[in-house]
């Protein structure tokens, strides 16, 4: 069901760049346009993915393992996007170490939240002495700090 | 055969072979952390030269480009992280092997193919360098457009039993890779007025999420109780066996490597995939290929080290640099008053054969680092627990895809890319041919629009001119084989199934 929706999406999505590159300038340079490349890939996406609903549909491709996100991975997906805002609010040293204090509680196998704080914090300032300290690469001290 | 030697006596002082080492260890290290690659050491490191005399400073930029390209295979293997693009590829069977805890193993044998292609290249090009220049001349923008395609296709036959899914993967790259500024009328594609869209999507931030983030979300799912083996030490070494058994695929790669090298911007990311898709397809067992197979390892490692000695032929005969890092030598050959070109490779022996002694010092160095620096890394890698691992591989994704430039826009992208390589793979869309072609899709795109554009739309002129013919024959041989490969593959296994069911 996953693939084949995966499928409709991309077709949706070809069929929208195959519209979208219409409004590309220039279109009477034929391949010099912009719009050139786009509509060619766009096609032969939209149409494989059709080849590829019909090869689900005749049951081809054998049977479609049942897809199963457990939640602990949907919530590292979300702390994940907040760790990069929250990097952008409070810099690099806070916002590290609370990401990985949390992804590492999702799957502390009973571990204490003590033990996880340590290792979190070891990790983080390991990455910061290569990054910062050894390399010289911008880490950023956030907006609230600057 | 005199000039050779006089050359290399005048190269070999305690000073250039201190930059050696200094390079390729730089580069080892460097290209090993996820985020940062060979080009961003030598763009680190070059600003040491400005004062340096011209052989010092090829010594060092020459073993960092040649350590980068081996230490990115240390992250492939370890953490499921290319350090460079080119090193996607060793991920496939590094990190199973690393998961079967014989890390120590796949990096030794990573070690002594990336030296065996790299010396095996530099031997090759120090006899033939004057004879491929002429024949690099005879390229056009038709023969690269299809030498990206059957890089392309290359991927996509490895895609194991769905090559739809690979196709479908592999345009998915081609449609990131159109995000941005138009390479021919600078108009912008698709960027929905974000400014920092107009540069399109950068590649090292894009492949970091889809194999290390992405991996960092599969190893969630798993959770701190999957079983993961104990690197035994003693299980670690190779023996002279291993060696042997995989001669021929480091004999193949080296040469694919060495013929990719010298075509320009083909760079070493087709000739890992080029040197493990032709080693699946000549091997015995070629469904053994992904599970962690030595082979599996050697064929990538071999071509992609084999490449830097073929990208100073088009370098030095014309001034075109193969990639990113070679583009960096030229500016360093021009700050010093060499300008390379056709005249140069005969009249400025004394600085074109010392190049070639020094990859044949970094490629010997590189050796001594990785049998011996490096696994005991990968030692303490594997006594980390799964919780630590879990959290150090979501960190660097992040860190890594920040790292790359220092905006946190390419953390992001990093993200977006971890979610959508980890859901695709859910499904059974692999992400290799996807990751190939967010790289070969600008450089593919811009090859095949200036060939309609010069031939007023003829598209047979991709088809009939002499070289570019041959690759087409030779992409359609080798999709004809992969899918009898497969097919093979598939038989095998339904009758494994059959016998199990009995």
């Amino acid at each position: 069901m996953y693939l084949v929706g995966t499928y409709l999406v991309l077709m949706a999505a070809a069929a929208g760049i195959y519209v979208g590159a219409m409004s590309f300038p220039a279109r009477h340079l034929g391949p010099a346009g912009p719009g050139f490349f786009p509509q060619l890939v766009a096609g032969v996406l939209f149409s494989l993915c059709l080849w590829g609903l019909f090869l689900s549909w005749a049951g081809a491709e054998g049977p479609q393992p049942r897809v199963r996100i457990p939640p602990r991975v949907l919530l590292g997906m979300g702390v994940s996007l907040l760790y990069i805002l929250s990097m952008e609010l409070v810099g690099y040293f806070p916002s590290t170490l609370l990401f990985v204090f949390l992804i590492m509680s999702l799957v502390r196998d009973g571990a204490g939240y003590g033990r996880l704080a340590a290792e979190s914090l070891a990790l983080t300032a390991i990455v910061f002495l290569l990054f910062r300290i050894i390399l010289k690469t911008y880490l950023p001290l956030g907006i609230l700090f600057e | 055969m005199s000039g050779i030697l006089e050359a290399f006596a005048t190269a070999l002082t305690p000073m250039n072979l201190l930059m050696v080492a200094l390079g390729t260890a730089s580069g080892v290290t460097l290209g090993a952390i996820p985020g940062l690659t060979a080009t961003m050491a030598i763009a680190i490191l070059i600003p040491f030269t400005y004062g340096f005399q011209i052989l010092p400073a090829t010594a060092l930029m020459l073993g960092i480009y040649c350590g980068g390209m081996y230490g990115g295979s240390i992250a492939a293997i370890l953490i499921r992280v290319p350090g460079a693009p080119c090193n996607a590829a060793t991920a496939l069977d590094g990190y199973p092997m690393a998961r079967q805890g014989l890390a120590g193993r796949a990096i030794a044998m990573s070690t002594i193919a990336s030296a065996v292609g790299g010396l095996f290249s530099t031997a090759v090009l120090l006899i033939c360098v004057a004879g491929l220049a002429r024949f690099v001349l005879m390229f056009s923008t038709e023969e690269y457009f299809v030498l990206t395609v059957f890089g392309v296709v290359m991927v996509i036959s490895l895609s194991g039993r769905s090559m739809t899914r690979g196709f479908i993967s592999a345009l998915l790259g081609l449609v990131v890779g159109q995000v941005g500024l138009d390479p021919i009328l600078p108009h912008p594609r698709f960027t929905f007025g974000v400014t920092n869209l107009l540069t399109g999507f950068p590649v090292v931030p894009v492949l970091i999420g889809l194999f290390c983030l992405s991996q960092g979300f599969h190893m969630l799912e798993e959770g701190a109780t999957a079983s993961r083996p104990r690197m035994v030490y003693a299980k670690q070494r190779l023996a002279f066996r291993d060696l042997w058994a995989v001669r021929r695929t480091l004999l193949r790669s080296s040469l694919i490597g060495t013929l990719v090298g010298i075509v320009p911007a083909a760079g070493p990311n087709i000739a890992a995939f080029l040197g493990y898709s032709e080693a699946r397809r000549a091997s015995r067992q070629p469904e053994a290929f992904g599970t962690g197979l030595l082979e599996g390892i050697a064929a990538p490692e071999a071509a992609n080290n084999a490449v830097p000695a073929g990208a100073l032929v088009p370098l030095l005969s014309f001034g075109i640099p193969g990639d990113t890092v070679t583009a960096i030598l030229l500016g360093g050959l021009l700050l010093h008053g060499y300008t390379p070109g056709p005249m140069m490779i005969r009249e400025n022996v004394e600085l074109i054969y010392p190049m070639f002694l020094f990859l044949i010092l970094a490629n010997l160095c590189m050796l001594v680092i990785g049998l011996f620096g490096v696994r005991p890394v990968a030692r303490l890698v594997g006594l980390a627990g799964n919780r630590l691992l879990i959290g150090a591989v979501c960190m660097f994704g992040v860190v890594g895809g920040f790292a790359y430039s220092g905006q946190l826009t390419e953390a992001l992208i990093t993200v977006l890319f971890g979610i959508v390589g980890y859901f695709l793979e859910k499904i059974g869309i692999p992400i290799v041919p996807m990751s190939i072609t967010v790289i070969l899709g600008p450089m593919m795109e811009v090859y095949l629009r200036q060939s309609l554009i010069a031939s007023n739309g003829d598209v047979w002129t991709l088809v009939f001119r002499p070289i570019a013919a041959g690759l087409w024959v030779l992409a359609a041989l080798m999709i004809w084989s992969s899918v009898r490969v497969n097919r093979r593959i598939a038989q095998s296994a339904a009758a494994l199934a059959a016998s199990e069911s009995n």
